[in-house]
């Protein structure tokens, strides 16, 4: 997939922040969170912006997309 | 890592394995009722009836045991039920197609055509439900 995310180093900067923890954040499941940390699924824009919002960091920060 | 299944994730184990077992005996006697084209009236009923059943139990139980917070599919539950429901509505649609050519020419009696319609409904809701499966092991 050529989206790839830091979730996994954000959720470890902002104090090991669970996977439930930030799927109640966001409105979705633990395994949806998940599947996108593993890059199985890529988000849509609206969970994309709530993923960020919960890390208080802009969205490319999160996400980055590589061209080919 | 630990791979915990989500609410959707083990209802549709649970409804593949009650697909599975309770039709058994229906695709088991299934061809046993091609020899003599006619089939069991009976059986028939009886698995329609707990199709319909099982169906009803699953919405029931759906709408009961959610945890609260996963009472509504999110978005990736929710594309993964849409891609299911187009490939069970894709192999329903072919069963359809083969019990009607079926039925054109070889003429068979209407319980035993019933019989497979019932089978291609059947196929379908399994085809629906292991889609749903690889898509949840799968991300989407």
């Amino acid at each position: 997939m050529p989206i790839d995310n830091d979730i996994r180093r954000l959720r470890f900067e902002n104090g090991e922040m669970t996977q439930a923890a930030l799927a109640e954040k966001v409105g979705v499941t633990r395994q949806t969170i998940i599947a996108i940390e593993q890059n199985k699924y890529a988000p849509s824009l609206e969970a994309a912006f709530k993923i960020a919002d919960a890390f208080s960091v802009p969205l490319e920060s999160v996400f980055k997309w590589s061209k080919g | 890592m630990s791979r915990v299944s989500s609410f959707r994730e083990r209802v549709a184990w649970s409804a593949l394995s009650t697909y599975i077992m309770v039709f058994f005996v229906f695709f088991w006697t299934l061809p046993q009722s091609w020899t003599d084209r006619a089939g069991d009236p009976k059986m028939s009923l009886l698995a329609l009836g707990a199709f319909v059943l099982i169906v009803g139990a699953q919405w029931l139980g759906r709408a009961l045991e959610a945890p609260k917070r996963e009472s509504q599919p999110d978005e990736r539950e929710q594309l993964i039920a849409l891609k299911a429901d187009r490939i069970g509505g894709m192999v329903t649609m072919l069963g359809a197609i083969g019990v009607t050519a079926t039925a054109l020419l070889f003429g068979y009696n209407a319980v035993f055509l019933a019989n497979l319609v019932l089978a291609a409904l059947l196929i379908g809701q399994i085809a629906k439900t292991i889609t749903q499966l690889v898509y949840f092991k799968a991300g989407a």
